[in-house]
């Protein structure tokens, strides 16, 4: 076969080419653009999900590490526990091992280690018996000794030292036979695991109305779109998220494709936004009525985003400005001098900013350590604003405050559903973890939505209360 | 080049403003690019719109051991190669075995740009891609076989065919231009 890479016409083409230029459509640019939002967007939700886990990760930790140190510091004020007795190898380094595993110092007491020696019958020189226990305030209450056997009937020698240890230890050198020779005891000193059922019990003093107060934080997903129950078509609303509708003026054409708009409609009942990260905080109020049962109320802001998949924009053909397109919030906002575009895809951002009253109840079911709750209630919701935004620069903010009439309603029920897990501290402190469902009772959009919501969030909140 | 090396820079820290302006400078001589290997406007455009996402997504491995503007081009046709394998799997290329080599060389000096475009356009998807990477890119039939996964023998003939249709067309032309001006 000829070679013709080496005659002029390859050359000739190729020089034609060289330096050609062709200029390429605006759109493409665009998207381009729209795509590397995209993976912004990716990238950061990515990061925002790092750090969330960290900031679990570190939270978990923290409240780990509270529980095993408030652990070792409280003591039990219950003076009928029982005393378990331990060999004690050095009587020179005398500790005391806590069933937390807290080293004590032994008392001092003077006589205490020649009277130990007597009580011994000097069979023993290096080794005693001493009680370990938990005692009512600084004084340590040896209430009772297992048996010490004789072979007869020296069952149990009760000690009383109210007063100092050496006077006990004298009674018992007094009242125990000369020559009388102690069994060895032979209890090992065991670590006790932190899990296990402590004889550390809370005070059970809280049967009267009491007051309490908590701030908490939470973070969740907000779907306002997540529970659609009705795709209601109008004739004057234009559709969402359509790329079908290019260039259509809104308001001024009423035989426009039902069928497409009730498509789009539909399409945005199969999941058009998609709940991000949101914040809540907030005060508290509660009476707790008795032991199991606690009332609260207050106030919280939440801070609340989803977002969506977006190629369509309201153009002003007056000033030419781009807006964020969404049927649930900017179809009123539509006159005949805006006109619905397509555009390349971007990232559609729907912020609600809402103020919530609670009402909740509490019953406790679980008390011990962490005390576990279940709570139940309903809040009152105001929308206080509602801002659609594109994640592209060229798009502009729409904001909807309370005034403006708008798609949602301002104000709407929920009901709220959840598990406190708490865990009481310094007497007047509990810091405490609940997972929530809260749900809209009613629909939340109003006639001028292309579709009924009742929307849901779930989410986490952290809160430390203090009881007066 | 200072210019050039500030923008690379900035695109690598995924500055907007300098992917823009790369996008600028080489976003025309990359939709020449993108046309010959597509067969349409509207083709060349996602050709180009995925080569520059691929671009700015590993700008960051652009060490400058080659020109940017030639580390571009590559990703240019290897986008458009991904877009025509497609097409070439569903019409394998085969050997032209009867690829008469009569017909001289005709000149394409005196032909627009855009008509030659025009003309390329037109080949057979197979002919197309091969014609453009032996004739134009200036890769050999060795090459050309490995990267399209093809034999030799199938490169070749494809671009002899292609060669073949190229001629014919211009020779069309020439005769219609004579009768045109007589």
């Amino acid at each position: 076969m000829k070679d013709f890479n080496k005659d002029n016409f390859n050359d000739s083409i190729r020089s034609k080419f060289a330096s050609a230029e062709v200029q390429p459509g605006n759109n493409v640019w665009e998207g381009i653009e729209a795509e590397l939002l995209k993976q912004d967007n990716r990238s950061m939700h990515k990061k925002a999900a790092f750090y969330r886990n960290l900031a679990a990760a570190v939270i978990f930790i923290a409240l780990i590490s509270i529980y095993f140190n408030l652990q070792d510091f409280t003591f039990n004020k219950d003076q009928n526990s029982t005393l378990a007795p331990i060999e004690i190898e050095d009587q020179n380094d005398q500790t005391f091992l806590s069933d937390n595993d807290v080293i004590m110092a032994q008392p001092k007491a003077q006589g205490y280690n020649d009277n130990v020696d007597n009580f011994s019958g000097g069979t023993s020189e290096n080794s005693t018996v001493a009680f370990v226990g938990n005692s009512d305030n600084e004084e340590y209450k040896v209430n009772e000794i297992p048996a010490i056997q004789d072979n007869q009937d020296l069952a149990t020698v009760r000690i009383v030292a109210n007063d100092n240890l050496a006077s006990s230890l004298t009674k018992i050198d007094n009242i125990t036979p000369d020559g009388i020779e102690l069994p060895e005891l032979n209890l090992e000193v065991k670590e006790v695991s932190y899990f296990a059922v402590s004889n550390l019990d809370k005070s059970k003093d809280k049967s009267g109305i009491a007051w309490n107060t908590n701030v908490n934080i939470g973070s969740g997903n907000f779907n306002p779109n997540s529970e659609i129950t009705e795709t209601p078509i109008f004739s004057t609303v234009s559709t969402l998220n359509n790329p079908g509708t290019a260039g259509r003026t809104t308001g001024e054409d009423a035989s426009f494709n039902n069928n497409q708009e009730r498509e789009a409609v539909e399409d945005l009942s199969s999941a058009p936004m998609q709940g991000n990260l949101s914040f809540t905080f907030g005060l508290n109020f509660g009476i707790i009525l008795n032991e199991k049962w606690n009332i609260k109320s207050g106030i919280q802001y939440g801070a609340y985003r989803s977002s969506s998949l977006s190629s369509t924009v309201v153009r002003d053909r007056n000033s030419d400005r781009l807006y964020p397109y969404h049927g649930a919030s900017s179809s009123t906002e539509i006159s005949d001098g805006k006109v619905v575009n397509a555009i390349s895809e971007y990232e559609l951002y729907n912020d609600f900013q809402i103020v919530t009253i609670p009402l909740m109840t509490s019953y406790k079911v679980i008390d011990r350590k962490f005390d576990v709750s279940l709570v139940a209630g309903l809040s009152a919701d105001f929308i206080i604003r509602n801002t659609l935004k594109g994640s592209s620069d060229q798009i502009n903010e729409l904001k909807f405050d309370q005034n403006d009439k708008q798609s949602y309603k301002n104000i709407f029920a929920s009901s709220i559903a959840g598990i406190e897990v708490s865990y009481p501290f310094a007497d007047k402190y509990a810091i405490s973890v609940m997972p929530t469902y809260k749900r809209a009772l009613s629909n939340v959009t109003t006639e001028n939505a292309t579709f009924n919501s009742m929307p849901a969030f779930v989410g986490l909140n952290m809160s430390l209360a203090y009881m007066f | 080049m200072p210019r050039t090396k500030e923008i690379i820079k900035g695109c690598q820290n995924g500055d907007r403003k300098s992917q823009y302006e790369l996008y600028q400078q080489y976003s025309s001589g990359m939709m020449a690019v993108a046309l010959r290997y597509s067969k349409s406007t509207l083709e060349a455009e996602d050709i180009l719109q995925e080569g520059f996402i691929k671009i700015f997504e590993n700008i960051k491995k652009f060490r400058g051991e080659s020109s940017i503007g030639y580390w571009i081009k590559r990703i240019i046709i290897n986008t458009a190669l991904n877009h025509q394998r497609s097409k070439l799997y569903l019409y394998p290329m085969v050997d032209v075995e009867d690829v008469k080599e009569g017909i001289e060389s005709l000149s394409v000096g005196n032909l627009a740009v855009e008509d030659l475009m025009e003309l390329i356009q037109d080949l057979p998807t197979g002919c197309q891609v091969i014609f453009n990477l032996y004739a134009v890119e200036g890769y050999q039939h060795k090459e050309i076989a490995k990267m399209l996964d093809i034999n030799i023998g199938t490169s070749k003939s494809q671009y002899a065919r292609a060669r073949k249709i190229l001629m014919e067309q211009l020779e069309k032309q020439s005769k219609w231009g004579n009768e045109r001006f007589q």
